[in-house]
């Protein structure tokens, strides 16, 4: 068998095929054409040793955490250990620990050496406090760091705020995965104004050629919606009510929050829900008139027949 | 007067007592204490932080703690959703989305510049885990009715956390008692030492002070931050005694003491004003500073560690010196032999630490962090002139994070694990038993055998019996079902009303004062003198029975008359462990029947008896001034107080065994280990839980013998066991070695009958590059795809659909992720041949019928899918059973009922048992449990077994004999096969068998073919991965006994980990194979190189590799074989 492990196995050498079948019991991958038996022991991914308890995991595992773009050097760096104590456990006389921690600080001292890592060390510090704040899930932002990555390496960030430039990266990632956030959300807790990141935003997409997927009315609904406390079942006719407007091409160009404010102020009136105009436009943080120029609009494109 | 207060009364009083107290409320005391007080005070240790900006230097100023968000205004338990909406949520919704039950910390900020206050921002500064049925949970409002509309189980104890949907309990800590002296005589020298430690804590800092007395007399002080030994007479003098005689009218008034101290102040020669001996120190700590520097770290050690506990304040010297005489008396006391070694296993030296304060430690520590970071960012922000803009320098992940990680893992930093486990859901008292266990910090794998022997004063706090066997054994305990633990209350309130009781300060007592009166402690503090002791004390009792002292107060009179030192402890602190008794004044019971009957119409509570000073809590200190009577029979003039009910010594597991006081007590001890392993209903509301794997008994019967106990605790409302009709037989040898025999017809009528759940979990993450796991069926060709039978249950969304019969390895959730390691750039690329197949199937060996699909999404908005599988356990052979008496036994053989041996009235038994489990185990309890079960089933009426005050074993046998059955509790027999009677009447009764979860249903194993391991290419390890079974060293060692030469390589390396190793024979190196040459080459010889295949163990070959990344080199030196 020898080298034969080291290759992955995409086809069956006898007969091409790309039909091959995992048996995890017996550990065999089986060529489903033809039949014939690639490997007859397949190797177990996991950890070969077993553990009941948390202490046995830390103890038995010789891995670390995953690397991270989210970390300034992905988490790959170096550190000495602050434990003082050789390899029998007895402590390290005076002088020896005093090299150890003059070495411990010129470590963490030269640990961040070219530009560029000072960069990505505030950046990636800016990128963690505003998605603590404003609550961005890990994988997202991970996605963020990779876009303000690339935008350092095409020197994009240079002359302009690492901050604005961060929390345009956060809406980039937010509008790739259409996450509901907002622009003046992520502003919000910048230190930088909104005008800015905006700015930063556009330049980002042009120079990184990101093909940004269209922010509809229904990615805002269920946010607005879990603000007011509409029920779910109005949640549901409003998404019917864009869906329908959609169709008829009249929601191009228009604001989406708007949109979605007006198509849950149609639903909660249909579904005999109280809520006013004010209510659903502070929550989708538009203006009064906003929604009522989409409700109309709607009524009238729709041709809703709504109580009044 | 004659006392007319019954057995059955006392129980009432008991239920009152666990109605209004609940069986978890330590931890919720403790825990609403913390939310009242702790998190406040470790704002306030805080106060306020300076942001050093250059140009105009600032300070923020911290206000007071609220549990609310000011964004979304929720002041509860709440979660964040991935598009950053909030709400509340409900634990049941927590367990469901894996969640975490936490609510909202926000804190009031005001900045101060320039001196003057700006205006105020409440900013959220973190979440709080919050206990369930804790005040700040929503549970804890809610009606029974209210909490099964909310998927609750109405009896649910609570007194644990939701972190990550899983339920997590803290486990509290035993310590030794903080900042009270201990002495002791340590032997280990040739001249025994004597010497006084004490702890001494303030709010997260602990320092250890000793005192020691050196074989030459001189007496010594070692604190932290001081290198070396310090004598007495020069901290004494640094503290601010500038005389000798000062010195020795500290420590004591008695000629004989002060004597003692003679080395001492020899030792201080030539130090002999207060700048000097503080200089001695600073010349210790502050070696070869300028004097100014040495003489103010000086001061900072004094001030700062040694002994915090009275204050970090140089005013607090004057005190603290009081404190170092008394350390110092008390050990030249123990020289003269004047009193003995302080016993450290004596339960008031000890506290418990549960969730507050042990939660107060992280949130300190996580806060810390914070203003660190707060301190940073401002600094940041304030260095490039901006707007002064607080609430986005604080981060809430800090401290949230902070708290969660600790919770979720058990792991509180300075290497303290296992502060918190996953609460045990067996059943309903492995539950109960795993909040109420208590931890003590001692290694396990020293002896520590004095730790952890019973102590006389765990009499009703700890259970003397519920404590695991082996490494653990003593060092685990729990609580028993009278313990109780104070909360504390501030001692600067009780030292007041000290004071106005006629207490003397110590500076202002005269000299006849400190000889004649007593010495009075607050929480092992001296604070003064007080003349006349005796009436002092019983004066202090009467007010606190009256509530004019809090009743968290407790203190002790130790009097000369006992041969001690005239001295008086009151201790008012956290973590004491109480336990109510009655008062008996003038030995009449102040509970009187009057009291009972207004108990019983609900005009009173147990709270009202505390009040009046009916029923007072005692600590283990005050209780050496209490004589206490067992039961009301036994009171004389000469008791001070009453048990209310003996069997309340016992613990949750060990109050379920009947007639326990018949049995040897290590048998108690492992039916209290395997009552945790019963099948039972572990939560009413098992349908809706998604834990891992649970397990539900068909038919579950509340016991025929009860205990008291059981139903205070709720055991008759979510029982584990059924009761079964079990005769003492050996039965054609079948229930040898602890076999039980079981009657195949009881079996399917549902006998100990249970169900099996297992939820399996799928989330479909996203990665990187916008790729994320999709729930599809899995497409033909992709990387690990299992072939199509597997998938075959599978709906259009990739989730199988309900009441599908699965096997193990049947696909449950259909899933496909992107390639494993996406590099960075290749964002975009095509899904093909490289997706994979993640799906999640039946485990290996498993089987069972769909139950339930959960679909939501996680709190990242991920979708999350739970799937609920059930499997029906019919007990079966090798399943294993037992009694409440530690007879444990695995199902031997089933006998078809027509084969059973029956009675003479036709009784068939559901269970036969061997009469060898009993003459060694001397487990009566059982013999007893069994008879009383057959007067019960007989009476048509449960029997009263609770332990010490049953219904007594005479009492069963005439009652027996009344039912018409014989009193020996035996009948004749006759054998189901052959008809024949049999010689001997065979002794048979009803008693109660639990189902424990160990089933050969999960252990059964074998294995032909299968994966084999990365590292070794051995074949894999265990059940679960469809391991091999070890042929360990000593089989290898027959074999070689044997000669078996072709079966030992069949064994070992054909079945193994056979490798083909090439290697040069020229050089003895491992050669390598050159994918571009396409042949094996060696490095060394090149074209020289002669290349032969040798057959090898893999271990083998990595054993080679592993050495030459030692620098080890190995040589193969081949020969042709014979």
């Amino acid at each position: 068998m020898g080298e034969q492990w080291l290759k992955t196995k995409v086809e069956c050498p006898e007969c091409s095929s790309t039909n091959l079948i995992h048996d995890y019991s017996t550990g065999e991958i089986v060529c489903s054409n033809c039949g014939l038996v690639l490997t007859e022991q397949k190797m177990d991914q996991g950890p070969e040793w077993r553990a009941f308890t948390q202490e046995e995991k830390e103890s038995r595992s010789r891995v670390g955490i995953p690397t991270s773009y989210s970390v300034h050097d992905k988490g790959l760096s170096t550190a000495i250990g602050r434990v003082d104590r050789d390899a029998f456990g007895r402590k390290l006389p005076l002088a020896t620990r005093l090299q150890m921690w003059r070495l411990r600080k010129w470590q963490i001292r030269s640990r961040v050496h070219s530009s560029v890592d000072r960069n990505l060390a505030q950046a990636m510090a800016e990128l963690d406090r505003l998605s603590d704040k404003i609550h961005i899930p890990q994988a997202l932002k991970e996605r963020a760091a990779v876009i303000y990555r690339k935008a350092l390496d095409k020197g994009l960030v240079r002359g302009r705020s690492i901050a604005a430039i961060a929390a345009a990266s956060l809406y980039a990632a937010c509008r790739l995965t259409g996450s509901s956030r907002t622009l003046r959300e992520i502003s919000n807790t910048s230190l930088v104004a909104k005008k800015d990141v905006a700015r930063c935003y556009r330049l980002l997409i042009r120079e990184l050629d990101i093909q940004m997927p269209i922010a509809g009315p229904l990615t805002y609904l269920s946010k607005i919606g879990e603000k007011t406390n509409i029920t779910g079942q109005t949640q549901g006719i409003a998404v019917k009510i864009i869906r329908e407007a959609m169709e008829k091409r009249i929601t191009a160009g228009k604001d989406p929050m708007g949109l979605a404010a007006a198509a849950l102020y149609i639903a909660c009136i249909l579904n005999k829900e109280k809520k006013t105009q004010k209510e659903i436009a502070e929550a989708a943080e538009v203006t009064e008139v906003t929604v009522r120029n989409r409700y109309k609009t709607l009524r009238v494109q729709l041709d809703l027949k709504l109580p009044d | 007067m004659k006392l007319e207060i019954s057995q059955s009364d006392l129980v009432l009083l008991q239920k009152s007592f666990f109605e209004e107290e609940g069986l978890v409320r330590q931890h919720l005391d403790s825990y609403n204490a913390f939310i009242e007080r702790g998190l406040q005070e470790v704002i306030d240790e805080t106060g306020e932080i300076e942001i050093g900006v250059p140009e105009n230097p600032y300070k923020i100023k911290f206000g007071q703690i609220f549990i609310h968000d000011p964004v979304s205004k929720i002041s509860g338990p709440y979660t964040t959703e991935a598009d950053g909406t909030k709400h509340e949520i409900y634990p049941m919704e927590a367990r469901f989305r894996s969640l975490s039950y936490l609510a909202p910390l926000s804190l009031e900020i005001t900045p101060i510049i320039n001196g003057r206050e700006q205006e105020t921002e409440l900013i959220l500064i973190g979440a709080l885990p919050i206990m369930l049925k804790s005040k700040l949970c929503f549970l804890s409002q809610l009606s029974p009715e209210k909490l099964i509309n909310y998927g609750e189980d109405p009896k649910d104890p609570g007194g644990y956390f939701i972190i990550n949907g899983s339920e997590r309990a803290i486990v509290a800590m035993e310590d030794l008692a903080p900042n009270s002296i201990l002495v002791d005589i340590d032997t280990r020298g040739a001249k025994p030492v004597y010497q006084s430690k004490v702890f001494s804590t303030t709010v997260g800092f602990r320092a250890r002070i000793e005192l020691r007395i050196k074989p030459d007399g001189a007496i010594y002080v070692s604190m932290p931050g001081v290198p070396t030994l310090i004598p007495l007479v020069i901290l004494m003098r640094a503290l601010g005694l500038e005389s000798d005689f000062e010195v020795a009218k500290t420590v004591s008034t008695e000629k004989i003491i002060q004597n003692q101290l003679e080395p001492s102040f020899e030792a201080a020669v030539g130090v002999d004003t207060i700048k000097s001996a503080i200089l001695y120190i600073g010349n210790r700590v502050a070696h070869g500073q300028g004097e100014e520097y040495r003489l103010r770290r000086a001061e900072t050690i004094l001030d700062r560690n040694f002994l915090p506990h009275l204050a970090r304040i140089p005013e607090s010297r004057k005190e603290k010196s009081f404190f170092l005489g008394e350390m110092a008396c008390r050990a030249i006391e123990l020289k003269l032999g004047r009193r003995k070694t302080d016993d450290k296993d004596h339960f008031k030296n000890k506290r418990l630490k549960l969730a507050g304060p042990l939660l107060a430690d992280l949130f300190r520590v996580a806060f810390r962090n914070l203003c660190r970071d707060i301190k940073y960012q401002l600094e940041r922000m304030g260095a490039k002139r901006r707007r002064l803009n607080i609430s986005i320098a604080v981060r809430p992940g800090i401290v949230g994070n902070r708290l969660k990680h600790a919770l979720a893992t058990g792991n509180w930093g300075l290497g303290r694990v296992g502060i918190t486990q996953l609460l045990d859901r067996t059943n309903s008292i492995s539950a109960l038993s795993h909040l109420r266990r208590v931890q003590s910090p001692l290694s396990r794998s020293q002896p520590n055998f004095e730790a952890r022997d019973l102590h006389p004063t765990h009499w009703g706090r700890l259970c003397p019996n519920e404590t695991p066997e082996g490494s653990n054994c003593g060092l685990v305990n729990n609580l028993a079902l009278s313990a109780h633990i104070s909360v504390g209350i501030d001692s600067g309130g009780v030292k007041q009303t000290l004071y106005r009781l006629g207490v003397i300060p110590v500076q202002d007592a005269s000299v006849t004062l400190r000889e004649s009166g007593a010495k009075v402690f607050v929480n092992g503090s001296p604070i003064g003198y007080h003349e006349s002791p005796q009436e002092f004390v019983a004066e202090f009792r009467e007010k606190r029975r009256r509530s004019e002292i809090s009743t968290e107060v407790n203190l002790a009179y130790f009097s000369s008359d006992n041969g001690h030192r005239n001295d008086i402890y009151l201790n008012c602190n956290q973590g004491r462990t109480r336990r109510p008794l009655i008062v008996v004044k003038k030995g009449v019971s102040t509970l009187q029947p009057e009291h009972i009957e207004k108990i019983r119409s609900g005009e009173w509570g147990w709270k009202d008896l505390v009040k009046r000073g009916i029923i007072e809590y005692l600590d283990a200190e005050e209780e050496e001034n209490a004589l206490v009577a067992i039961t009301f029979k036994e009171i004389t003039s000469e008791h001070t107080h009453s048990e209310i009910a003996p069997y309340t010594i016992l613990g949750i597991c060990a109050s379920t065994i009947p007639y326990a006081e018949h049995n040897q007590s290590p048998r108690n001890s492992y039916e209290a280990a395997m009552s945790k392993q019963a099948l039972g209903v572990g939560a009413t509301n098992f349908l809706l839980r998604v834990d891992s794997r649970s397990h539900i008994l068909h038919y579950p019967q509340t016991p025929l013998v009860k205990t008291n106990s059981l139903d205070i605790i709720g055991y008759d409302l979510r029982p584990s066991g059924q009761n079964c009709v079990v005769a003492f037989i050996s039965y054609e040898g079948y229930n040898m070695e602890d076999a039980v025999i079981f009657n195949k017809s009881s079996i399917e009528r549902g006998l100990e009958r249970s169900t099996f759940y297992r939820i399996y979990t799928a989330e479909s993450r996203q990665y990187l590059g916008g790729s994320r796991d999709q729930f599809v069926t899995p497409e033909q060709g992709i990387r690990g795809y299992r072939g199509e039978q597997y998938y075959r249950f599978l709906e259009t969304d990739g989730i199988i659909s309900l009441e599908s019969e699965v096997v193990g390895g049947d696909v449950l959730v259909g899933r496909m992720s992107p390639p494993r390691f996406l590099e960075e750039y290749k964002e975009f690329e095509i899904r093909g041949p490289t997706m994979r197949d993640t799906s999640v199937d039946v485990r290996p060996a498993e089987t069972g019928i769909v139950d339930a699909v959960f679909i939501t999404d996680t709190s990242d908005g991920n979708k999350l899918a739970k799937i609920r599988v059930r499997e029906q356990r019919i007990p079966e052979l090798g399943d294993k059973f037992a009694s409440r008496h530690g007879q444990k036994g695995v199902i031997g053989i089933v006998i078809p009922q027509e084969n059973m041996p029956f009675t003479a009235d036709g009784i068939i038994p559901d269970i036969l048992i061997n009469p060898h489990a009993i003459p060694s185990r001397m487990t009566i309890g059982q013999f007893l449990e069994s008879m009383a079960g057959k007067v019960a089933a007989g009476r048509g009426m449960p029997v009263d077994g609770t332990p010490f005050t049953n219904e007594k074993p005479e009492e069963l046998k005439r009652m027996l004999t009344n039912l018409g059955f014989s009193h020996t509790g035996r009948e004749v027999f006759y054998n189901g096969i052959t008809g024949e009677k049999f010689v001997a009447e065979i002794f048979v009764g009803v008693v109660y068998y639990q189902k424990l979860h160990h089933m050969v249903r999960d252990k059964i194993h074998a294995r032909a073919r299968g994966q084999v391991q990365m590292l070794t290419r051995q074949p894999t390890e265990g059940r679960a991965r469809g391991g091999g079974l070890r042929f360990g060293e000593m089989e290898r060692d027959c074999l070689l006994g044997y000669g078996a030469a072709m079966l030992l390589r069949d064994r070992l390396l054909e079945e193994s980990d056979k490798y083909v190793l090439y290697t040069c024979e020229r050089c003895g190196y491992l050669s390598y194979y050159d994918n571009r040459q396409r042949k094996y080459v060696c490095r060394l010889c090149e074209d020289k190189a002669q290349i032969s295949p040798v057959v090898v163990s893999y271990a083998f070959k990595l054993l080679l590799q592993e050495m030459m990344s030692l620098c080890v080199v190995p040589r193969l030196t081949l020969k042709e074989s014979v």
